[in-house]
């Protein structure tokens, strides 16, 4: 029992402290460059403002998740066997690390945004659409890891020393799988953003092809998806 | 605080089967859906030329979603699903922000219970901090039903309705996509999208590794449309539910709500909206 918390509050200081790191820095490039925006067009400071504050609530969402879990982990208390410590640790890890390439990810989009507004205001509509389109799916890959963290909080499996390391290994491939595909779709997001802010008629194609280009990039983190649910109830 | 994410589940047994039901989530929606027709009808009741107040904002939201649609998808089949994405829009929206009407009836039940307080010895009131009142009174007495009444829940915040959500667009992206290019287009183009088999090869469509990479794909796409909204909902309540109990109540949740509540959830909602628009345009 005693074992069990200490793994829980373990994985708690994981999944925040880790969580933390991508999206402080995504949402500080999107500042950076709504700041340098504001030094160009003082006059488009309300707009600016506005869709900064909107990127940065979207960036937050992979440090949301990460605190969430965190919170669950923090009070978790009850009668388990040993083997539910390793499961609370391994969902702080996946979603720790998973958190970070997301929230990286998500605020490049949010940056070439903030600078295609502060050259041409009159096109904002156009691109916090775009925006938020590109960050949404740019988020995939935290999502993928909160929902192995949730299994992983909610399972109960039979106690072995093979199914200890499997469930850590599940969080490691979770965690680690969800870093690239965060950073690859973030920097597919922000060339389709820095394309439509140069040329918004043909944001239709520039769409579909960013959808399509961060679809093929997320197979790497579904290949770690896919891993992680065998090795957690396969192996 | 050990209650943290579980949920409250009624079980009943229907042809042998146990099947157990979110009672909370279920009663909530019904209520967003009464709330949405109120809403529709007071907003249609008095239509006029120069709109009123509440004619205004549904205009605003209503030009709004059909300007985005009808430019991503075009002009026919953009008014075609516009109405789908605006409900879907508006019913999220609704949900998300369900969750900032307080529990009327504890407010109701504490009130009276501070004023029985004056009076007699059968209730206990203590502080939480400043401005936390926590009543204890017998289970007979009869505002005790008030004090234990389930509070308002979102019904985004319980994954089954976000998954319901998130098969219904998905239904709906397959159905516009057979439409659209006709079954046998439809299905060539899913064995084979971005490497073409020729002619007669597409009988060996298994040995395309990109067929299993589409339906790895349709899934995952499920997943994460559906899971967005709940992390950002679940995660938003139950950060305002600690942070509030940890410094008391005291002013810190007006603008926990205002933003994980408020904004977050307008947000949500037109991600999730937005996402659907993208869905349906990759069928074209």
């Amino acid at each position: 029992m005693e074992f069990v918390k200490i793994c829980a509050v373990l994985g708690s200081g994981f999944a925040m402290g880790l969580g933390a790191i991508g999206s402080a820095v995504g949402e500080g490039m999107i500042a950076m460059k709504a700041v340098q925006s504001l030094g160009r067009q003082p006059s488009a400071s309300s707009k600016i403002v506005r869709i900064m504050v909107i990127s940065q609530a979207v960036t937050e969402t992979a440090a949301v998740f990460a605190l969430v879990i965190s919170l669950l982990l923090m009070f978790k208390s009850g009668d388990f066997s040993y083997i539910k410590g390793f499961t609370f640790l391994a969902a702080g890890i996946a979603v720790g690390f998973g958190s970070i390439g997301a929230g990286l990810g998500a605020g490049l989009p949010g940056s070439s945004a903030m600078e295609g507004i502060g050259k041409q205001p009159e096109n904002s509509d156009v691109l916090t659409i775009q925006m938020i389109i590109g960050q949404a799916v740019t988020q995939t890959s935290t999502i993928f890891a909160l929902t192995v963290a949730l299994i992983l909080i909610m399972l109960d499996p039979e106690p072995s020393n093979l199914k200890v390391f499997a469930i850590l290994g599940a969080g490691f491939a979770m965690g680690f799988g969800a870093i690239g595909p965060g950073i690859g779709d973030g920097l597919v997001a922000k060339h389709a953003n820095k394309a439509v802010a140069r040329n918004p008629k043909h944001m239709g194609l520039l769409t579909r092809t960013m959808i399509i280009g961060q679809a093929i990039t997320e197979t790497t983190d579904i290949y770690a998806m896919v891993v992680s649910l065998i090795l957690i109830f396969v192996v | 605080m050990e209650e943290l994410g579980k949920v409250s589940l009624t079980e009943f047994t229907l042809f042998g089967q146990v099947i157990s039901v979110n009672l909370t989530t279920f009663v909530m929606t019904w209520v967003v859906m009464g709330l949405f027709l109120l809403l529709a009808w007071m907003a249609t009741r008095k239509l006029s030329f120069i709109p009123g107040r509440i004619q205004n904002i549904f205009e605003l939201i209503f030009d709004f979603l059909k300007d985005i649609t009808v430019s991503t998808l075009g002009q026919k089949d953009g008014m075609k699903y516009y109405p789908f994405i605006l409900t879907l829009f508006l019913f999220i929206l609704l949900s998300n922000w369900i969750g900032i009407i307080p529990n009327i009836f504890k407010i109701l039940g504490t009130f009276i219970a501070v004023i029985h307080s004056f009076f007699g010895d059968t209730v206990q009131i203590t502080m939480q901090g400043l401005t936390g009142i926590v009543a204890t009174v017998p289970e007979t007495i009869w505002y005790s039903a008030l004090i234990n009444a389930p509070g308002i829940e979102e019904p985004t915040k319980s994954i089954n309705t976000d998954l319901a959500l998130a098969i219904m667009v998905f239904l709906a992206v397959q159905a516009y996509g057979i439409k659209n290019k006709g079954v046998v287009k439809y299905i060539r183009n899913f064995v084979d999208d971005p490497f073409p088999m020729k002619g007669p090869l597409i009988i060996f469509f298994f040995i395309n590794p990109f067929f299993y990479l589409n339906l790895i794909g349709m899934v995952a796409n499920v997943v994460s449309h559906s899971f967005r909204l709940f992390g950002n909902i679940f995660g938003g309540g139950m950060i305002i539910v600690i942070v509030s109990s940890l410094l008391n109540y005291f002013l810190v949740p007006v603008g926990l709500f205002a933003f994980f509540g408020l904004f977050a959830g307008l947000v949500q909602a037109f991600v999730f909206a937005m996402l659907a628009v993208t869905y349906i345009q990759q069928q074209q």
